[in-house]
């Protein structure tokens, strides 16, 4: 489901945060960061890491970003999802990719696995931000 | 067996009676998946009568690693169609192909 406003749930301090360089190896970069958060479940943490390596690669190539920029990824664990953000201070991503995917063309697959695996997804385009939640099954997310 | 490295990731390319084992091990993304392709292209332009890609050391793999592969697929079937995918991938694999739809173009040995 694509959000077309911003969603800011609460005040809730993230429970990552890490800026990293707007470069292809970052992608890894933030998986490692994401995967480091104690109290996933393995059902969540493995779509995480899916939905993160997509939106830090959206955000290293199509951003437009010159190579000392940095890319701002949080994450914050609310009750019965995940919130992921990831701030490029560009332009963000083209939510409208996501009405013109499809599944031979060169791009757009990533979107669509963002969209899957999801609860809800937007971009908040004058922030340079994209961000997704991704829900946790019931009665996970406080084991470790 | 020749291997090349750029970090963890590497490729493993491996001679067969007929023909080439294309072996990526490790992450497979924006980063990494230019060297599968490459690897991929030189296998296909090869004298190799088939190419078999393994995937069974693929630890992880988004968009970026599916394209690459879909994009070795339609080369090869462009072509001599000699281009193989080995069963034995990771469940990981298997689920960003099914989430992109892709599942049913990946030619299985």
């Amino acid at each position: 489901m694509v959000v077309q406003s911003y969603h800011r749930p609460g005040n809730a301090p993230p429970d990552l945060q890490v800026q990293l360089r707007a470069c292809p190896e970052s992608v890894a970069d933030a998986r490692a960061e994401v995967s480091a958060l104690s109290t996933l479940d393995a059902e969540t943490h493995d779509a995480l890491l899916i939905v993160v390596s997509e939106l830090v690669t959206n955000a290293v190539r199509h951003a437009g970003l010159p190579t000392e920029a940095r890319v701002t990824l949080r994450a914050t664990r609310l009750g019965n999802r995940v919130r992921v953000e990831v701030i490029d201070g560009g332009r963000g991503f083209d939510r409208e990719q996501v009405a013109r995917v499809q599944p031979s063309a060169a791009g757009g697959f990533g979107l669509r696995i963002v969209d899957q695996l999801s609860d809800r997804w937007g971009v908040v385009r004058n922030r340079g931000m994209v961000w997704a939640e991704v829900p946790t099954p019931p009665g996970a997310g406080t084991a470790h | 067996m020749t291997e090349s490295t750029q970090g963890a990731f590497h490729i493993e390319s491996e001679s067969i009676a007929e023909g080439v084992v294309v072996r990526p091990i490790g992450e497979l993304d924006i980063a990494t998946s230019d060297e599968l392709s490459d690897a991929l292209q030189r296998a296909l332009d090869s004298d190799a009568q088939s190419v078999v890609l393994a995937l069974d050391g693929v630890t992880f793999i988004d968009s970026a690693g599916v394209r690459c592969v879909l994009q070795a697929v339609a080369v090869s079937q462009a072509g001599a169609d000699k281009l193989r995918v080995r069963r034995d991938h990771a469940e990981q694999v298997t689920r960003l192909f099914e989430l992109v739809g892709a599942i049913d173009r990946l030619p299985y040995e």
